[in-house]
């Protein structure tokens, strides 16, 4: 084969595998920036949790720490908070099991300690699960949220 | 209905709609164990459901510090008005910038920012 055709070749080679390989790089970071609309509108648990890590398998952990109010009346809001002293957390996915759609809010951790809170409300009587995504793999815990009308009655964990 | 004495009135919903995405407070304070910084805000939006064509919720919300993003909170619409959203880093300094960005479901954004204490 010629010479300057075989450099002139892979010069041209080069060059594509760059420009896709760019290419590929900008679309892996959009997609990981953009909305998990799939788990977002997944139906149950289990779907939510493969779109969004790729497994169902969460083991509890008693290193998380959940607190969310024991009654709550289902016209307002909720306060849940998340902390945990697990090195390195990754994301926290926060699941209302008995919704429509189960996955309530989910937080991607770049440079932040694992504690997240804010408010959600729910409908009706469920457990809030959160899944705390870490190096060593998926953790979870959960409580009950007990929903009753005016949001008065005792309830014990 | 005139002559029966009533009067057609147009009856506006109960709840209407906040104006929305008016008000993103955005605080920063030590925390009391002196592990890190907590960065906390608050927007205002309607209540709704994602079946109501009125419903508003805030899809993501993007903390930044110094321009890098820190964290991605991404909601569905289970939000109440005026949710209280907190988050927590490690390796903030004095005079950090910390800025939030949002964008609901309707289409809207905007950014507020505060300098870390």
């Amino acid at each position: 084969m010629d010479r300057r055709l075989f450099l002139g070749g892979s010069g041209v080679g080069t060059l594509l595998f760059f420009i896709g390989s760019n290419r590929l790089v900008t679309q892996t970071n959009a997609a990981a920036n953009s909305i998990p609309q799939a788990a977002f509108d997944a139906r149950s648990e289990a779907e939510a949790l493969v779109a969004l890590f790729g497994t169902e398998r969460s083991q509890p952990c008693d290193r998380i720490n959940l607190s969310v109010p024991f009654v709550t009346d289902a016209a307002l809001g909720v306060q849940i908070k998340i902390w945990s002293a697990i090195e390195s957390p990754r994301a926290i996915a926060i699941m209302i099991r008995n919704s429509e759609h189960p996955l309530a809010a989910f937080v991607r951790l770049k440079k932040a300690q694992c504690f997240f809170s804010t408010h959600l409300k729910v409908a009706n009587t469920t457990p809030v699960i959160a899944h705390v995504l870490t190096v060593d793999g998926l953790r979870s815990t959960s409580k009950t949220i007990k929903v009753t009308n005016g949001g008065y009655g005792i309830y014990a964990h | 209905m005139a002559a029966m004495g009533f009067t057609r009135i147009d009856l506006q919903p109960i709840m209407e709609p906040k104006a929305m995405n008016q008000i993103t407070k955005i605080r920063a304070k030590r925390r009391e164990d002196g592990q890190g910084l907590l960065v906390m805000t608050k927007h205002a939006y309607a209540i709704g459901s994602a079946q109501s064509p009125n419903a508003s919720w805030i899809e993501q919300m993007s903390f930044e510090m110094n321009g890098k993003t820190i964290v991605e909170v991404f909601f569905r619409a289970s939000g109440g008005t005026s949710p209280l959203t907190i988050i927590a880093i490690d390796d903030a300094t004095a005079g950090d910038v910390l800025t939030v960005h949002w964008h609901d479901s309707r289409g809207d954004s905007g950014d507020a920012n505060t300098i870390a204490p």
